[in-house]
């Protein structure tokens, strides 16, 4: 995309370079990875504490599923970075695009190493949000952006879930190793909380994997650039959760419902995706859809019972990743060449782009399963997961719908790789198209020459594709499988297929119109109801936030006060009876004291000037200042005295500022509200009775006697009150003194300004 | 005498900066040296309780019992070490140009009162004291809250004053409450008298007390002050309450219910963990609900503040030393997340002229460090491993899961995916949107000196980071502490 636009760019040194350390780095290890294949047997174990409280461990154990992963990771990946440093040659982001995939090259890696399920998430984690990043390079376009950040939400929510399984299942197995919990597997789906770990499980692994109903995701992401959708959205991120779902498989797929979810779940995305794809018109668009659709065949095998269907997995996997990597290069290559990934305005490029349709050609020959080539060979490996003898009747019904997949997938290889490239052009003749140097030739030649070497040969993937569908079955298992078995009844079945995909081609373009106008995507899928959930967020969120932070103080502090009423309510409530004990008769003093709170609080009610409101409450702080004077505490008053004057000061500043620029005279509301009596008066009773509740409790006295006691002899005082004040409790009092002083450089500012407005407002 | 050193650096340095308030160089000096002295000393004082030692000091050498003593142990030593560090990563992002506040002659003094109302009640073991300490704060914070005294502000400061003084009025209804079933204040013979106490009262106070200190850590629904105050702030007073203030109640709830008064007879014992859990819950979501809506930035991180309380409180809901410890861990890591991101907040703003994510855009293309600065304490607050809020929600949810509480677990995680969609917002909308175009470039007003800032960006990113890659330190720690809180062990 960006690439076309900026051929002006030229890559400076540094750039250069390290593009070509990162493609070496990533072959480098591709390179290491076989030698240790060739040398080392499996398990491959390391281990190393990190966190141990957490139950975080650096634990890697590679077995043969593992294995294949990591070459698919590193081999696609080297293949990946070689191309994106050639496609992205004149685009000024080419070094963080390439450091962003280098990064995601090492999340994977430990993602599909990782043995403690702490560090999968990490590095699962980690994958969706440099997708994330991956697919906002261009965020500067609004549609980039949205791509990306419905990616990141489908695979973040998608992440939660699995975070909830695999807590649940470390907490069920009692460990954070993946290997000793697919060991106590047997036990752990007997457990009565397994089915809610397993769904939890499940729908992670659906949203990166692109599942129904999620599946929508994965073709907006195709705003990324072509490498980047090669990589992440096809050969490697996408199979996350196919891979875990592998892996969980040795410990979990004998369960009944391991089946019963994932065939039913794979089937429908698998089929759904391929007739999603005949409605597409961007190549990039159309090969997302296939992805989908592998994806979900991919599903639908892991959820077969039986040992061939292991084996189909691993090879249907390595099959997709070796022919859709290479058709996402070319498609990659076509946009570069001519500018359009549109696929009425593409045609004849065989002559201009050699090299890609060759490449092409070869992917989709594998892709369309045509014997010899290897998609063939895992086409025949699914059809013997399907005619499994245990396999459930109802089970093979379901899977039947393959058929239909298979047909539609050779239908789209042929659109990827005959239509461009041998059909006649539809609407211009790109005569100026040519092909983007060797960088971007080689990959897609590469992988795609794999697909078909492997098809000739199984012999060299063979051991590992057998190791690694060993991995998914329990008790060592599987060592006998061996691929291509099938005999003519696959032939035929392929046979039909490419008979079928024929037809769909040559019908593609009345198919697309008719499902253009008959299906609506949106209204099956859950991408409505996303967009939907996306708008309707907010407006959810602002009803709540609006209900709750309205902005009146008045019915903040009624609820404040209601809240305060519950306590001592449950209380008595709950309580066999409360005996508040004789009530002693009031001291005149206490009397009067009282009487003064209370005429400030009622005159407070009445009055509708906001000074003198806040008059009238001084009051009350007075009032209870004179209550102090009287029980003996004349400092304890004093501070009271200060605090409240300062207080008044305060916010009768505030009250004044805001009278200037509001032009508030009086309160507006009205007098007496009723429901703000009733509050009050049972805040009031609510207290009242606690306090009396209390008082009613035989007191410990112990240390008013020790003050009395030490008053004198010790503190040389004979006022007990003021000596506990300066005294036993003279924190107390330097922290009421701190109060005060900061009471007042609180208040000086504010004057200041005060003062300031006021000169302004005079000049 | 260390045990001292959390009330009295800063209070003396408040003291020579009001002194020094007419001369600015003069107190800023003092200012810094004051926060420095202060760090040094809570360094010191976080080594000596790690040896699992208590530091107690009883003033006036009057027996504990009657008088009043400050006891710091690992739980106290740790929140005082981070309110040190806060105060003054404060400090130094307010030498810099950016969302300056006023250059106040009270600023100084105020901050650092402020900061010893906070590390007091971390320190304090005395109940009366403790509202001592909560009345500075409020004093301080309402101090600071109307400096500048533009209109926008005072409203903000008028509703936190009011409310929290309600609140610091039920507070000391509830400590006085106390003292008349009990006799006591000290948390030590508090712990072994309300033993033996009446229930239904204690249950009717304890309530009370609770409730007081809900409305001071900003819980659901009494959270209301703290969207409407907050907001009004400059960006590095708003990361030093963003960070400390509700926290100080929720560590009061903490040590209340964890450590004081675990074995206090009350008539509704489970239902009040049960009810407190449920607050938590419905404080996750109203909060996070409150950042999804809103499209200023002060603001939506304002409430998630509220929200990650919530996660607090549910860890101290759980009851359990590992719930104790999860909260422990919770509040460190969220106080300095949560103060760096107010700190880039205010960068991000004076990069584009606005708070507002509308009027925001291209940080990215402009100052691609700003996003780094951005992204440590953002993925950290989403909760994407391996940055320290992972391990945080992670405690939370290991432990309720442990003890069946699957609601609450649940709960926790739709809040986590609501964070993820409100700081994506940020994201999309400050860094990667480019810059609208009826908004005019902001290049006159970018600030002159911003290193300050940066740097105290940095260090709390640091900080982070370092909770994020070797969290182990810390979750001993917190595991230590919550071991050595008194209910803990029955657990």
């Amino acid at each position: 995309m960006g690439a076309a636009s900026n051929e002006l760019h030229r890559p400076s040194t540094g750039s250069r370079a390290f593009a070509a350390l990162v493609c070496l780095a990533a072959w480098v290890v591709f390179a290491l990875l076989l030698v240790e294949l060739a040398r080392r047997p499996f398990p491959w174990q390391f281990s190393r504490a990190w966190a141990p409280s957490l139950g975080l461990e650096f634990a890697l154990r590679v077995d043969g599923l593992s294995a294949l992963m990591l070459l698919l990771i590193t081999g696609v990946g080297a293949c990946v970075f070689t191309y994106a440093a050639g496609y992205l040659a004149h685009d000024p982001r080419r070094t963080r695009i390439l450091a962003q995939l280098s990064l995601f090259l090492v999340a994977m890696v430990g993602c599909v190493s990782a043995d403690n399920v702490l560090l999968l998430f990490l590095c699962w984690e980690a994958t969706s949000l440099l997708s994330f990043l991956l697919v906002g390079t261009n965020y500067q376009d609004e549609d980039a952006r949205k791509s990306a950040q419905q990616a990141l939400f489908i695979t973040g929510v998608g992440g939660l879930f699995l975070l909830a399984g695999l807590l649940l299942l470390a907490q069920l197995g009692g460990s954070h190793s993946l290997a000793v919990l697919l060991a106590r597997g047997p036990e752990l789906v007997s457990e009565p909380l397994f089915p809610y770990a397993f769904a939890a499980l499940v729908i992670g692994c659906m949203t990166k994997s692109a599942q129904f109903p999620f599946h929508f995701w994965l073709p907006n992401a195709m705003a990324a650039p072509t490498p980047v959708s090669a990589y992440l959205h096809s050969a490697t991120m996408v199979k996350l959760g196919v891979y875990l779902l592998a892996r969980l498989h040795v410990g979990f797929g004998a369960w009944p419902g391991w089946a019963l979810t994932l065939v039913p779940i794979g089937a429908l995305t698998a089929t759904w995706a391929m007739v999603l794809a005949l409605r597409e018109r961007d190549l990039k668009r159309i090969l997302a859809r296939s992805t989908v659709g592998a994806l979900g065949t991919l599903f639908m095998l892991i959820g077969l019972p039986g040992e061939g269907a292991a084996l189909a997995t691993v090879a249907f996997l390595l099959a997709h990743a070796l022919y859709k990597a290479p058709l996402f290069f070319v498609a990659g290559n076509v946009d570069h060449a001519v500018g359009t990934r549109i696929i009425d305005r593409l045609g004849g490029l065989r002559h201009a782009l050699p090299f890609s349709a060759a490449a092409a050609l070869l992917a989709g020959v594998s892709m369309a399963g045509v014997p010899l080539s290897f998609g063939y060979l895992a086409k025949d490996a699914i059809k013997a997961a399907k005619s499994g003898s245990d396999t459930l009747p109802w089970l093979l019904t379901v899977a039947q719908s393959n058929r239909v997949v298979a047909a539609l997938s050779v239908a789209v290889a042929a659109v990827a790789a005959v239509r461009v490239f041998w059909k006649h052009p539809g609407v211009n003749e790109h005569c100026d198209a040519r092909e983007g140097g060797a960088a971007m030739v080689l990959p897609p030649l590469a992988l795609a020459c794999a697909g078909i070497v492997f098809g000739l040969f199984p012999g060299l993937i063979e051991p590992l594709l057998v190791q690694a569908a060993g991995a998914m079955l329990p008790g060592g298992a599987g060592a006998q499988l061996t691929l291509g078995q099938g005999g003519s009844e696959v032939l035929a079945a392929a046979t039909l297929a490419l008979a079928l995909g024929a037809l769909a081609y040559f019908a593609w373009d009345p198919l697309h119109r008719l499902l253009e106008r008959r299906l609506f995507d949106d209204r099956f899928a859950l991408a409505g109801l996303y967009r939907a959930g996306l708008d309707g967020l907010p407006r959810l969120a602002a009803f709540c936030t609006r209900a709750v932070q309205h902005g009146r103080l008045p019915e903040y502090v009624a609820l404040i006060l209601a809240l305060a009423i519950a306590p001592i309510a449950a209380a008595v409530w709950c309580a066999d009876g409360v005996d508040l004990g004789p009530l002693p008769a009031p001291e005149l003093a206490h009397a009067g004291a009282a009487a003064l709170i209370a005429a400030g609080a009622l005159s407070a009610c009445f009055v509708t000037s906001r000074l003198l409101l806040l008059l009238a409450s001084g009051l009350v702080g007075y009032g209870s200042a004179v209550l102090f004077l009287f029980s003996g505490a004349p400092d304890l008053a004093f501070t009271q005295f200060v605090v409240e004057s300062v207080f008044v000061v305060v916010v009768a500043s505030s009250l004044l500022a805001m009278r200037r620029v509001t032009h508030l005279r009086s309160v507006v509301e009205p007098r007496v509200r009723p429901l703000a009596a009733v509050l009050s008066l049972a805040f009031g009773a609510a207290i009242a009775a606690l306090v009396l509740w209390v008082a009613a409790q035989p007191f410990d006295a112990a240390t008013s006697e020790y003050f009395k006691s030490a008053a004198l002899p010790q503190a040389h005082g004979r006022n007990v009150v003021n000596v506990v004040i300066v005294d036993f409790r003279g924190l107390d009092t330097l922290g009421e003194s701190a109060v005060v002083l900061f009471s007042f450089l609180a208040a000086l500012p504010l004057l200041q300004a005060l003062r300031g407005a006021r000169g302004r407002n005079a000049a | 005498m260390l045990a001292l050193a959390p009330l009295l650096v800063p209070l003396v340095t408040a003291l020579v900066t009001a002194l020094a308030a007419s001369r600015p160089r003069t107190q800023r000096v003092l200012s810094f040296a004051g926060s420095l002295a202060f760090l040094a000393a809570a360094a010191l004082l976080l080594e000596r309780v790690n040896t699992g030692e208590t530091l107690r000091i009883a003033f006036g050498a009057w027996p504990i019992e009657h008088g009043i003593g400050f006891a710091i142990d690992r739980l106290g030593g740790l929140m005082v070490f981070v309110t040190a560090l806060m105060g003054f990563a404060t400090l130094l992002y307010a030498e810099s140009d950016v969302d300056a506040p006023r250059r106040a002659p009270y600023l100084a003094p105020l901050v650092h009162g402020l900061l010893a109302g906070v590390a007091a009640s971390f320190a304090t073991a005395d109940l009366f004291n403790l509202y001592v300490w909560f009345e500075l704060m409020l004093v301080c914070a309402a101090g600071l809250l109307v400096l500048g005294g533009r209109l926008r502000q005072l409203d903000g400061a008028l509703k936190y004053l009011a409310l929290n003084l309600l609140g610091t009025l039920l507070l000391l209804v509830g400590v006085a409450m106390v003292y008349g079933l009990t006799g006591r204040l000290a948390f030590d013979e508090l712990r072994s008298a309300s033993e033996h106490v009446a229930a239904a009262p204690l249950s009717a106070v304890l309530g009370l007390l609770v409730l007081a200190l809900l409305l001071k850590s900003g819980a659901f629904p009494l959270f209301s002050w703290l969207p409407a105050a907050y907001p009004t702030l400059p960006a590095p007073l708003l990361a030093l309450f963003a960070g400390l203030l509700t926290k100080v109640g929720a560590y009061a709830i903490l040590r209340l219910v964890a450590d004081v008064v675990p074995r206090a007879p009350t008539l509704y014992d489970g239902a009040f963990a049960t009810a407190l859990g449920w607050i938590a819950a419905a404080t996750m979501l109203a909060g996070v609900l409150g950042a999804a809506y809103h499209w200023d930035l002060r603001r939506i991180l304002a409430f998630h503040i509220v929200s990650q309380i919530g996660y607090i409180l549910l860890a101290i809901a759980l009851g359990s030393t590992a719930g104790a410890s999860a909260a422990i861990f919770y509040t460190v890591h969220h106080i300095v997340v949560k103060a760096n991101l107010f700190l880039v907040a205010g960068l991000v703003a004076s990069a584009t002229g606005s708070y507002d994510l509308r009027r925001s855009g291209g940080v990215l293309a402009a100052r691609p460090w700003l996003a780094a600065l951005f992204a440590v304490p953002a993925l950290s607050l989403v909760g994407i491993p391996p940055f320290s809020g992972f391990w945080a929600k992670w405690l939370v949810l290991r432990e309720s899961l442990a003890l069946g509480r699957y609601a609450w677990a649940a709960v926790a995680l739709l809040v986590s995916a609501l964070t993820l969609y409100s700081v994506a917002k940020i994201w999309l909308e400050a860094f990667w949107k480019p810059l609208p175009a009826h908004v005019e470039a902001n290049s006159a007003a970018t600030p002159t000196e911003q290193r300050p800032a940066l740097a105290a960006c940095a260090l709390l990113g640091l900080v982070t980071l370092s909770i994020s890659f070797a969290p182990q330190a810390l979750v001993e720690f917190a595991d230590a502490a919550a071991l050595a809180l008194r209910g803990g062990g029955q657990q």
